[in-house]
């Protein structure tokens, strides 16, 4: 039976149910069926030629182009047959579209609005066969911080497919370093990442000593092998629309990939059950009230309240870790800052030999300060996965102890309550590990939607794992932790970046030999001060998000579990006989082992 | 008392004709080994060593801890890793410098030692001092208790971890001084990891300074107690976890003043007491340690000699009846070590190629981030000379650093497993029962027996499990000389770009120049740190095929045992049950005056 088969026979079930909100995640989830996408994003210094790859692709000059910085905001290419032409959309922060003229729409590219998110471009068909193919061209890295972390934080996770692009001319320069350095913290291995090398001179090949020099950076850099194009310069005054057939084709072949689509399958069906599991509910709600008696239902209520206070409990630790973190974590950057201080301050006095100025200064900005940051920043990192790691330790063992014994108790108070327990321990897992199929439908939201944030569900879907309680919490926050500490040794190394880059501007003016040393402590201490507050003020703020996501997590899971069980405001869905609900639960329950059994066999 | 009992020659030759088997380790038999327990109990010095990263206030704290004046220099630097060792003596002589090459130095002014022990005077100890004594008529230095400044164990790749693991493997307890900001760092964790099995004893001091307050001590402690909790549970004991806070730079002034409600306050007092309490019991707990390890050893001889009596008085069918019970017996042991031992060899297959495979990896990706560290160096003009050589080095030495710690947590983490399995090979009690390694480690009452193989199952003819185990909980060795190694490969680089060229030719030559030495740097890195490892993996591996073999032979031993009492001549027979009575009743003797 094939996906849509499939969905012919989830609908009539889910329409008996009536309830309104099972029906929605229905149509989100045909809609996603009818087009899965892969993600495609564009990635590259500024002027490195992004756009005009763009334009070569559409075969028209649609994205602007000039010697100058671009592309301020995000642009995204989306087939969508609806439209007869190319038409430019603003994404608006409140998740809606807004249509946008010609002139508005390069308004947009160059400087977006207030509370506009991104630009898109609905493409009636995409050439080459791309079809299946978001596509996301980003602006360069040396433009505004802000734009950035949205990019590292939700279009380079979320891609299948990275496309950096380098300017032959320039080569990978610093800044392409430090992204490429930052992009490797965020690379997993179902991420395809394709290096671009724009605007070659035609007669030159992959033997020329430049390309190579460009490839084996990135590949130390990315520490893997990575696939490489030449994309030839187009010489002249006319419009620049390099071809890059061979990109493109790879590309295709990636986001068309055999694998890819039935992994996209493989999620869809995994959601397909989730969402019949969830049908199955409350028929069984239903059934199991009309087999307990009064007292049973009473002492369930006590128990209900009972596993309430273990909540309570989780949050407590919560609060309490996080509080203790953010009491420890300013003091660790100030002395952190002070040791920093400390040593570049002797460093500097020690040093009298100041014949080669620009050499001393280079070794500053590009040694003695990057690793200063590293040694520091990596004593507060390591101390944060300590805690944390110990915090989800707990945090997972007081879940499963509160579970187990929630689940022992309704069940002895009759054996009526077992068949729901069974489904409501797979299902809330599901819900609340993998962000629920409805959060993540209704925030992202299917074609129709605006779709404010971008998340790919297949990426989504990669997350899933297999039925085992503790093991999937504890991936799930580690991964998460994994990636807040990743994210905050980036921050900090960019940080200090900024840092060193002004410092060098700074002193370059200052030729006395003699005021050197103290302008360049006084500038130093200067510019760890402001490194202190950035890192230490981004660390504190994630913190924050992160503690705000614990206790969610910790109130989705409770909550979850509570309003499939909880008897008060329950109103059944039907007037049917036992006999007769117990007849659709077995024709759901078929339904889910059918769609299992067609899983294994694609 | 007894200890006299224990040398004189009968004692001595009973021993060696029944239980003779020598420990493959040592070479050491059971009355020999016990004689050397004997003796180093009654000469032995209680090793205390301060170990911390540089700056935690070692010199500080020993200098609060036992004298009455800033004796102790408390800005060493970790760089020369000279320890100072503290024991009881009078105070004129005040230190002893000692060389690895030359008469040891008398000094008497404090201030003088920085010439020995500070880098300015004596960079990366060229003047190959071993170590300095220091010496303090203290009340805590009685019983031979000698307290240890050692250099930091901040960086693993400087020698000094050689010298600290010289004192732990001598040692009878530790004092880690831990800081309140920041709280344990994950070198520090990774070093009070590789050496948890060998202390006896550890007591952590969390350093509190002045501007820090209640709360920050209270949260910096619970972070610090987590992370000893945790490799205390990787290392699978349940020793309680002893951390105090002391405010050291108060309890130095406390000292220096002479006043004791500063010294109190600062949570000095409680400590020494406490120390006192110990050291006062060290010798105690030894006497009685010995006292233990005697009467073991005249059961364990008893056992033996009834267990041949009873054999002699056996007849014929008797015989062929109890050899067919023992060697069933023995066959069940048999079968069932080498099942552990099949697990072992698995176990050492899996892990080999799992650390290869994972020093490989991070030596890859070292040698990567190396070049595009010193791509980015070079690039900012860095091109020859001297910074160029030490933002070489330092690059390398953090390379390096993060694979030895990879190559620690490896081998400790390998240790543990091990450790583990062996523990559950059966050994042989001297007086024929069976019993698994782990039960037998139970009986010793202190980690110092540690030190040595455990003494019984030799008595038992398991001499080579015995060393197996041993050599599994050991892997410090091998440790050791892989850090100490990577510290040796570690090199210059000046560069010889000429300044003729124009700053991109300089920048390419100096970049083709270096990538010869990074190539070769993490080649040797990675080569030797794998030997480290085959190395111990071999050792163990062998050290698994002697079991097998030893109770192969073990199983002809005691047939030809019985065989010979069997067709003995009557009057050899009747002279050997009168020889094995004597000897019985000799001991026995013993065992009453005891």
């Amino acid at each position: 039976m094939n996906i849509q088969h499939t969905m012919d026979r989830i609908k009539p079930v889910i329409h008996q149910l009536g309830s309104e909100e099972l029906h929605s995640v229905f149509t989100l989830l045909q809609e996603r069926i009818d087009y899965p996408e892969s993600f495609v994003t564009l990635l590259g210094e500024t002027s490195s030629g992004k756009s005009s790859l763009v334009n070569g692709l559409l075969g028209q000059d649609v994205l602007h182009v000039s010697s100058k910085p671009t592309t301020g905001t995000i642009v995204e290419l989306n087939e969508f047959d609806g439209e007869t032409a190319i038409t430019p959309y603003a994404l608006l922060k409140n998740a809606k579209l807004r249509r946008l003229s010609p002139e508005a729409f390069l308004q947009e590219t160059i400087q977006p609005s207030e509370g506009v998110l991104r630009v898109r471009l609905n493409i009636p068909k995409m050439p080459l066969g791309l079809q299946g193919m978001r596509l996301f061209d980003t602006p360069g890295y040396g433009s505004i911080h802000q734009e950035h972390e949205e990019v590292l934080k939700e279009f380079i996770p979320n891609s299948d497919v990275i496309i950096y692009v380098v300017n032959y001319r320039v080569g990978i320069g610093n800044n392409d370093a430090e992204f490429l350095q930052y992009i490797e913290r965020f690379l997993q291995d179902n991420i395809k990442f394709f290096l671009v090398i724009n605007r070659v001179p035609s007669d030159l090949n992959s033997s020329d000593v430049r390309i190579k020099e460009i490839l084996n950076y990135a590949q130390d850099l990315l520490h893997s092998e990575i696939e490489h194009f030449i994309v030839s310069a187009i010489t002249g005054d006319g419009l620049k629309m390099p071809q890059a057939d061979d990109l493109w084709a790879a590309v295709r072949h990636e986001v068309q990939s055999e694998s890819r689509k039935k992994h996209i399958e493989e999620v869809l069906q995994d959601y397909q059950v989730q969402l019949l599991q969830e049908a199955i509910i409350p028929w069984q709600k239903q059934l199991t009230l009309m087999k307990v008696s009064e007292e049973e239902v009473a002492l369930l209520q006590q128990t209900i309240f009972e596993f309430k206070n273990k909540k309570i409990k989780a949050n407590d630790l919560i609060d309490q870790t996080f509080e203790r973190l953010n009491r420890q974590v300013p003091q660790m950057f100030e002395q952190a800052k002070e040791n920093m201080d400390s040593f570049l301050e002797t460093e500097i006095l020690e040093t009298n030999k100041w014949t080669s100025s620009q050499e001393t200064v280079g070794l500053i900005h590009s040694h003695i300060l990057p690793r200063r940051e590293r040694i520091q920043r990596e004593v507060i990192t390591d101390f944060l996965e300590v805690e944390l790691d110990k915090l989800n330790n707990q945090l997972e063992e007081l879940v499963n102890e509160a579970i187990i014994d929630f689940q022992t108790k309704i069940v002895s108070i009759s054996g009526q309550f077992n068949p729901i327990m069974k489904n409501i321990s797979k299902l809330v897992l599901q819900k609340t590990t993998d962000g629920a199929l409805q959060t993540f439908l209704s925030i992202y939201g299917g074609r129709g939607g605006a779709g404010a944030g971008v998340a790919n569900l297949a990426k989504k879907g990669l997350k899933k794992a297999g039925e085992v309680v503790g093991k999937k919490f504890s991936r799930e926050t580690h991964n998460a932790l994994a990636s807040f500490l990743k994210r905050i040794g980036a921050t900090s190394t960019r940080n200090i970046t900024i840092v060193a880059t002004i410092l060098i501007d700074s002193i370059f003016y200052v030729i006395e030999a003699k005021r050197w040393q103290g302008r360049l402590i006084k500038e130093t201490k200067k510019g760890t001060n402001q490194w202190q507050q950035d890192t230490c003020a981004f660390v504190i703020a994630n913190l924050e998000t992160l503690k705000k996501t614990n206790n969610e997590n910790m109130d989705n899971y409770f909550d979850d579990f509570i309003n499939i069980i909880n008897t008060e405001d329950f109103n059944p869905a039907s007037k049917l006989e036992i006999g007769e609900i117990e007849h659709r639960i077995s024709e759901i329950e078929e339904l889910i082992l059918q769609i299992k059994k067609d899983k294994v066999s694609i | 008392m007894t200890l006299t009992l224990m040398s004189q020659e009968r004692t001595i030759d009973i021993f060696n004709r029944y239980l003779g088997n020598k420990d493959p380790v040592t070479n050491l038999s059971y009355i020999e080994t016990l004689q050397h327990k004997v003796k180093n109990s009654t000469h032995a010095e209680f090793y205390i060593p301060v170990l911390g990263i540089q700056g935690t206030g070692k010199s500080s704290f020993l200098n609060a801890l036992l004298m009455d004046d800033l004796i102790l220099p408390v800005d060493a630097d970790e760089t020369t890793c000279v320890p100072v060792e503290i024991r009881y003596g009078k105070k004129d002589t005040a230190f002893i410098v000692n060389f690895d090459d030359q008469a040891p130095l008398s000094i008497k002014n404090p201030k003088d030692l920085e010439q020995y022990i500070h880098n300015t005077y004596n960079p990366g100890n060229e003047k190959k001092v071993s170590f300095i004594q220091a010496f303090k008529e203290h009340p805590l230095l009685e019983n031979g208790v000698v307290f240890v400044d050692l250099p930091g164990v901040g960086s693993l790749t400087t020698g000094n971890v050689k010298t600290t693991l010289k004192y732990i493997q001598k040692l009878s307890a530790a004092i880690f001084m831990l800081r309140t900001v920041p709280p344990i760092t994950r070198q520090e964790a990774a070093f009070i990891k590789s050496v948890w099995s060998k202390l006896s004893k550890a007591w952590f001091i969390q350093n509190q300074w002045n501007e820090e307050s209640i709360t920050e001590v209270q949260d910096g402690k619970e972070h610090n107690i987590n992370v000893l909790e945790k490799i205390r549970d990787a290392n699978q004991t349940s020793d309680p976890i002893d951390l105090r806070v002391i405010n050291v730079y108060e309890a130095l002034n406390g000292q220096l003043q002479n006043n004791d409600e500063m010294k109190e306050k600062a949570g000095m007092t409680d400590f020494v007491q406490f120390l006192q309490s110990v050291t006062n019991s060290w010798s105690i707990m030894l006497e009685d340690e010995i006292t233990h390890l005697q009467g073991q050893a005249y059961k364990d001889i008893t056992d033996v000699l009834l267990r041949e009596i009873t054999l002699y008085k056996k007849g014929p069918a008797e015989h062929y009846e109890q050899l067919r019970v023992e060697e069933e017996k023995l066959n069940n042991v048999i079968e069932e070590n080498n099942r552990i031992l099949r697990s072992i060899e698995d176990f050492l297959t899996e892990k080999q190629v799992e650390i290869h495979y994972k020093l490989r990896n991070e030596v890859t990706r070292g040698k990567k981030n190396l070049r595009t560290d010193m791509q980015r160096i070079v690039k900012s003009d860095v091109v020859d000379g001297d910074n160029l050589t030490r933002a070489f080095k330092e690059c390398q030495e953090d390379v390096a650093n993060t694979i030895v710690e990879v190559f620690i947590e490896s081998l400790t983490d390998t240790k543990i497993e091990l450790e583990q399995l062996s523990n559950q090979l059966i050994m042989r009690n001297p007086n024929g029962s069976f019993s698994s390694y782990e039960e037998f480690s139970k009986t010793a009452s202190f980690k110092f027996e540690k030190a040595l193989p455990n003494v019984l199952s030799v008595g038992g003819g398991f001499a080579a499990a015995a060393a197996l185990t041993f050599l599994v909980s050991n892997p410090a060795g091998w440790v050791v000389s892989g850090v100490f190694i990577v510290g040796g490969l570690i090199g210059n680089f000046l560069g010889s770009a000429t300044k003729k060229l124009t700053q991109e030719s300089r920048q390419r030559s100096t970049l083709n120049q270096l990538e010869q030495s990074i190539d070769e740097f993490t080649k040797t890195l990675e080569h030797s740190l794998s030997k480290q490892v085959d190395d111990f993996i071999m050792s163990v591996r062998s050290s698994a095929q002697k079991v097998k073999e030893e109770q192969v032979a073990l199983q002809e031993v005691e047939y030809d045992k019985q065989r010979k009492i069997r067709f003995v001549e009557i009057e050899e027979y009747n002279k050997q049950l009168q020889q094995l009575q004597d000897d019985l009743q000799y001991i026995q003797s013993l065992r009453s005056i005891k």
